[in-house]
């Protein structure tokens, strides 16, 4: 059982019900990507999985096979979570930190040392971690959450707060640790560095998980590259049929036009639009990317 | 058990915050050596004043007597009986004003060497004071209990041949230790405890190491159970450890003071739920074997107090203002409400006044306290482990 399975997972707060049936699940050398807007649960699921929020009854969570309700250390024993900002004590050193965490897990000082090396803080590890930027405060979390060689990392936001040397350092960590065959479930605002990392990724909405099928099909159907010679009265075509609510966006230079339908059953009616009397030298539907996936789904009204 | 009590001890000592808070008890010891210090060079001086007060009162009572003898010879000049007694207490009464009167001159010149003399004369003024006390003369506020167990307290510096203090001032160490177990000065040690605990739980919510802390393959209760006995054990040796150094100064340059010396104490306090009225004392050795107990179990309500308020707020802030306000709310009690007030049979904190407990101040022994405070403890500890088992993490806002 080297895979973590979350299956139907509930949460209420108060009367707010914020996970509906959460399932899911992701093994050991994968890397999923957890994707979702501000309070669609994101959070509260990756809190879920680190037993930090309690989920209702009939939710299931089992990590490495162990029921994470009835066998709870078990279950941690195999995890790590870097959930939201680094959870550090900002009064001690970086080193203090991962001493302090290493003592907690009884690490060796071997592996001690392997993370010192891992985290690439060299001396700023003297340093109190309040001094530190927001670069290394993630660094020095993620350092943490590995210190106990975990099998399954939880990160939500890593990327949160990076400059983009400090997202590309991220990203090259996030992949090594996979290939060395951790299991890896990340949520993140930074659609394209998901897409170049994650090898599949989950949708949440409003606290229910959407099909990913179901978002690539959605996606893809509805944009469109139209290669056309453009003329004058093609932008405000464009403009007019977007104002009708045929459209939901467009792009038009001089030889093509790219544009996304609020519906697919608008497809003929705008190309018709677009066309008249022209020669259209091809249409191409666009292949979904994780941007068209994402505002497929979570476009207003979805 | 043993990685998350290293953990938490290396929480506890490398937090500036808690060296800071000892160095602050620290300051507050000295402060409390100094304050002592100047009172005990007036206090001769407040002696001298005190008798001048006393006496005009006992004058006002002779007044008094002499009146109420007039009007009686007036009435029925052939009452030789009622004659008499007035004039029996005319001379009760005029004995005390020169008693009074003889204390206030040793007061006013006061010679350190002149202790066993000082107290011979309280000790005589006493047992007079106590023949008329027991004809049912009234004296100010003086009653029997109280006028017997002075007696029995001097008539024991007497006998064992121990040297008096100059005051109840004095900083010899062993006094020193008596006075830091009154009341107010007892909240220096109160405060440093709770100081030391107001982010016991606060602290890992801030900076958000909870998350890294509660993730971990460990139960919530043997982490709540570690943050405590960590807390606890470091806390007490660091006070008694502070303590025990200033004792020891103080032994060397201002004199250790006799073991022995006698407190004070009811009798009653170990014995039953209320207080008899039945005054005591105890060498002092004994006296501290009895106090420290219940100054242990009072510091350790205290922690726990505000290590819920910690645990409940999840904000050191918070805590410290909720602090503040039980600590306020004590003071003004304690100043509003006479000692046999209704609030201190429900008051857990009364018991911080050690010296006033066990002298039978109020109404309540101190065994009553013991199991009030023992309760209280209990149901601080348990209601804070359940509230840490089932509660949802969630720290900031949720995304």
């Amino acid at each position: 059982m080297r895979e973590v399975t979350v299956t139907n997972l509930n949460k209420f707060f108060g009367k707010h019900h914020v996970l509906k049936d959460v399932s899911f699940s992701f093994g050991v050398g994968e890397i999923v990507g957890f994707i979702g807007p501000n309070g669609s649960g994101k959070s509260t699921t990756m809190k879920c999985i680190a037993n930090l929020i309690f989920p209702d009854k009939n939710s299931s969570i089992i990590i490495a096979g162990y029921d994470l309700a009835k066998e709870r250390n078990q279950a941690l024993r195999h995890i790590s979570a870097l959930i939201e900002a680094p959870g550090l004590y900002y009064n001690l050193s970086g080193m203090d930190n991962l001493k302090l965490f290493a003592a907690l897990r009884g690490v060796s000082a071997k592996r001690l040392d392997e993370v010192i090396e891992f985290s690439g803080l060299g001396q700023a590890l003297k340093k109190r971690a309040s001094e530190y930027s927001m670069g290394m405060k993630q660094r020095l979390a993620l350092a943490i959450a590995i210190l106990p060689s975990p099998t399954f990392l939880i990160l939500d936001e890593p990327f949160s707060g990076l400059d983009p040397q400090g997202v590309f350092d991220l990203r090259e960590v996030i992949k090594g640790l996979a290939s060395s065959g951790c299991g890896i479930l990340f949520s993140s605002h930074q659609l394209l560095e998901m897409e170049k990392i994650s090898s599949r990724n989950i949708f949440i909405r409003d606290g229910e998980i959407v099909s990913q099928e179901q978002a690539l099909a959605e996606a893809s159907v509805r944009s469109y590259r139209l290669f056309i010679d453009q003329r004058e009265g093609d932008l405000e075509i464009l403009a007019n049929l977007k104002q009708a609510a045929l459209l939901e966006d467009y792009e038009a230079d001089a030889h093509e036009v790219v544009f996304t339908l609020t519906d697919t059953k608008h497809c003929a009616e705008v190309i018709a639009a677009l066309s008249s009397g022209r020669e259209i030298k091809g249409i191409m539907p666009l292949t979904a990317n994780i941007e068209n996936v994402y505002n497929s789904i979570y476009k207003p009204g979805a | 058990m043993k990685n998350i009590l290293l953990y938490e001890n290396t929480r506890f000592w490398r937090s500036l915050k808690n060296i800071v808070v000892l160095l602050g008890y620290v300051g507050l010891l000295v402060g409390i050596i100094v304050y002592n210090t100047i009172q005990d060079n007036k206090y001769w001086r407040n002696q001298t004043s005190f008798y001048g007060h006393e006496r005009n009162a006992i004058n006002n009572i002779i007044s008094g007597v002499e009146g109420q003898a007039q009007i009686a010879k007036d009435n029925d000049p052939d009452d030789i009986e009622t004659h008499k007694e007035f004039e029996r207490q005319y001379d009760f009464y005029r004995w005390q004003y020169l008693y009074s009167y003889q204390q206030m001159c040793m007061a006013r010149h006061f010679h350190p060497e002149e202790a066993v003399e000082r107290l011979q004369l309280t000790l005589e003024r006493d047992r007079h004071m106590l023949q008329g006390l027991e004809k049912g003369y009234e004296l100010l506020d003086h009653t029997q209990e109280e006028v017997k167990q002075r007696i029995a307290i001097t008539e024991y510096i007497l006998d064992k041949g121990i040297t008096p203090l100059n005051s109840p001032h004095e900083m010899t160490a062993t006094n020193f230790l008596t006075q830091l177990l009154t009341y107010p000065w007892i909240l220096a040690i109160l405060i440093t405890i709770a100081l030391l605990s107001i982010d016991i739980f606060s602290g890992d919510a801030e900076g958000g190491a909870y998350k890294n802390l509660y993730s971990q393959p460990l139960s919530r209760g043997k982490i709540y159970a570690s943050k405590y006995l960590v807390r606890l054990f470091y806390s007490f040796i660091a006070i008694m450890g502070i303590t025990a150094l200033v004792f020891g100064l103080l032994a060397l340059f201002k004199g250790m003071g006799s073991v022995n010396y006698p407190i004070p104490f009811a009798e009653a306090s170990f014995h039953s739920l209320e207080n008899t009225g039945t005054l005591t004392f105890l060498p002092w050795s004994q006296y501290i074997l009895k106090a420290l107990p219940l100054v242990c179990l009072t510091a350790l309500f205290a922690m726990l107090l505000i290590g819920t308020a910690s645990l409940l707020l999840n904000n050191t802030g918070n805590a410290l203002n909720a602090s503040f306000c039980i600590l306020v709310l004590d003071f003004l009690a304690r100043t509003l409400f006479p000692a046999e007030s209704i609030f201190y049979m429900f008051w857990p904190l009364t018991a911080a006044n050690t010296y006033d407990l066990l002298q039978g101040t109020y109404r309540f022994s101190a065994l009553a306290y013991i199991i009030l405070l023992s309760l209280s403890v209990l149901i601080l500890y348990i209601g804070g482990a359940l509230v840490l088992r089932k509660r949802d993490l969630t720290g900031g806002v949720e995304s």
